[in-house]
């Protein structure tokens, strides 16, 4: 089994769980998680090679690292809705295609996989960054509006990357994401699907997709460029688990 | 009336923030709902909404400075 990490974010009431994308951790997720603390426990999976969960990957699929984190949540989570940006929204689909896991809805975001394939350079350089200028460059094709990146945070991630075995888990887990099959879809719960129309990392789906709403002026990371809709769709799909639909 | 515009609730784990940059100046109409301050840790960016519709009337703390959860970023009016 893969290396995860599960914490408890905060707040009382149904339980959510967040999972990060290629790169981030459960910090990623600042500006959407207290905002769920009124309604919701709201819980954070990191998997391998990300955050405080250790550097073993295994064979670094998407399918292992959902099966890691299938395992943590087993008996600690009922009927959780599952919010998944990019990798992390691939993990979800897996995890909603396990009857065992009782997925209640999901919330994807850019989730990878979905449409075109993420872009491999990207998969490919962050494993390999090693100065803050490189990093600030990468960081910023992760957003529309450039100065929400700034250098802190691009020093910051290089030293997550200084851990040993960090940068070969996260070049395992890019290698066999650059390969994957497409994830199980559509799942048989609810589902939302969000995605920025100027996503640099992996473009919005050119066809119909159930469930999809496109965000105008929005790259890779919904969750911080458009978080009040990222709330207003977990709301909308709280209400329709309650209403039974 | 006056109306603070606060640093909210980061979670557990985060107590500071840097603010990043003011998008409105001092003088400003803004409307509520509308981005006036962007907020970041070292993980992640936050965009923070003005509460209420007015006038930015004093930017309490500037760009590059650090700041704690409740604390006082500007005022409305």
């Amino acid at each position: 089994m893969t290396d995860v990490a599960l914490h408890r974010l905060g707040g009382a009431g149904p339980d959510v769980l967040l999972i990060h994308g290629f790169g981030a951790d459960r910090m990623s997720w600042l500006a959407v998680a207290p905002r769920m603390f009124d309604t919701a426990t709201v819980w954070a999976a990191e998997f391998a090679g990300h955050g405080s969960a250790g550097n073993d990957a295994g064979d670094g699929t998407p399918r292992s690292l959902a099966a890691a984190i299938e395992a943590e949540i087993t008996a600690r989570l009922a009927t959780p809705i599952i919010i998944g940006h990019s990798l992390g929204g691939t993990l979800a689909l897996h995890l909603a295609a396990n009857p065992t896991v009782g997925v209640a809805a999901l919330l994807l975001l850019a989730p990878a996989g979905l449409a075109a394939p993420p872009s491999v350079d990207f998969l490919d350089t962050l494993p390999e960054l090693d100065d803050a200028d490189a990093a600030l460059a990468v960081l910023r094709r992760l957003v529309a509006r450039k100065t929400l990146m700034t250098r802190r945070m691009a020093e910051a991630f290089i030293d997550t990357l200084r851990a040993e075995g960090r940068r070969a888990a996260l070049r395992r887990i890019a290698g066999a994401l650059a390969s994957a099959s497409p994830p199980p879809y559509p799942p048989s719960v609810p589902c939302t699907v969000l995605w920025g129309a100027a996503d640099e990392i992996a473009t919005p789906p050119d066809h119909p997709l159930p469930g999809l709403r496109v965000i105008e002026n929005t790259g890779h990371l919904p969750h911080i460029e458009a978080a009040a809709m990222v709330i207003d769709a977990f709301l909308d799909l709280r209400g329709r688990i309650a209403a039974g639909s | 009336m006056a109306t603070d515009i606060l640093v909210p609730q980061l979670g557990n784990e985060v107590t500071e923030a840097e603010v990043t940059e003011w998008v409105a100046a001092v003088g400003d109409d803004v409307s509520a709902g509308e981005v006036v301050v962007v907020i970041s840790t070292t993980k992640a960016a936050l965009e923070i909404e003005a509460p209420c519709d007015g006038s930015l009337a004093e930017i309490r703390i500037g760009e590059g400075e650090l700041t704690e959860v409740g604390a006082v970023l500007g005022v409305i009016e």
